[in-house]
């Protein structure tokens, strides 16, 4: 299992993901489903891709109900145990406790873009034994 | 393939059975076209929206980061 950011996400759902050097399936979290979600509805109110994105709402469709053959969102609720140790061990907010308890509780690898790494994250990573690397989209 | 074991009612399984019957297929055959069906497994060709969407993935990706940039739950720190 690979957990993908916003970015990769965006690209697998239009099934044009890159070789991610980790085995599939492809999967995101909620917050990460979150972010992607409000950036389309965003973009459709605000008609800032409407050229490029001529049907909004068929778009939003598609990141909120995601084909399963292409990304998985994760419950959250699976992994709480491993957020929270996350977050109380290094003051890391819902979006990198979700992502690195969901790594931990699922034995599964993380890949983002480079645009998506915080500071503090590849020691973070190397700390709890995440396999975790950066991925140009 | 991998085997799997699952419990059905006595209902489920006369209902799987009369629908493989009238299809002419097996109990297995239609567990497994149910579960694709439900679970939208079938992989198909890029529609329209998939491909607006690969060419605004970059873009949609930045608005992310902007609209995150404020919330402390979900910003990149």
């Amino acid at each position: 299992m690979v957990i993908v950011d916003d970015h990769l996400a965006l690209i697998s759902i239009a099934g044009a993901l890159p070789d991610l050097g980790a085995s599939s399936p492809v999967v995101t979290t909620y917050s990460f489903q979150y972010r992607m979600a409000r950036a389309v509805s965003d973009s459709a109110q605000t008609g800032s891709l409407s050229s490029r994105l001529p049907d909004p709402a068929a778009a939003l469709g598609r990141v909120t109900h995601p084909p399963a053959y292409r990304l998985v969102v994760l419950d959250p609720r699976s992994s709480i145990d491993e957020a929270i140790h996350v977050a109380t061990s290094y003051r890391a907010n819902l979006l990198l406790a979700e992502l690195v308890g969901a790594a931990l509780h699922h034995r599964a690898a993380i890949r983002v873009t480079p645009g998506n790494v915080g500071r503090t994250w590849a020691r973070l990573m190397e700390a709890e034994g995440v396999d975790f690397a950066t991925v140009e989209p | 393939m991998r085997r799997t074991n699952i419990y059905l009612t006595d209902v489920e399984q006369a209902a799987l059975d009369a629908r493989a019957a009238a299809e002419g297929s097996t109990r297995s055959e239609v567990v497994r076209s149910i579960v694709d069906q439900e679970l939208n497994l079938r992989p198909d060709e890029q529609s329209d929206v998939d491909l607006a969407l690969a060419e605004t993935a970059a873009g949609l990706a930045e608005r992310a980061r902007e609209l995150s940039r404020d919330d402390v739950d979900l910003h990149i720190t």
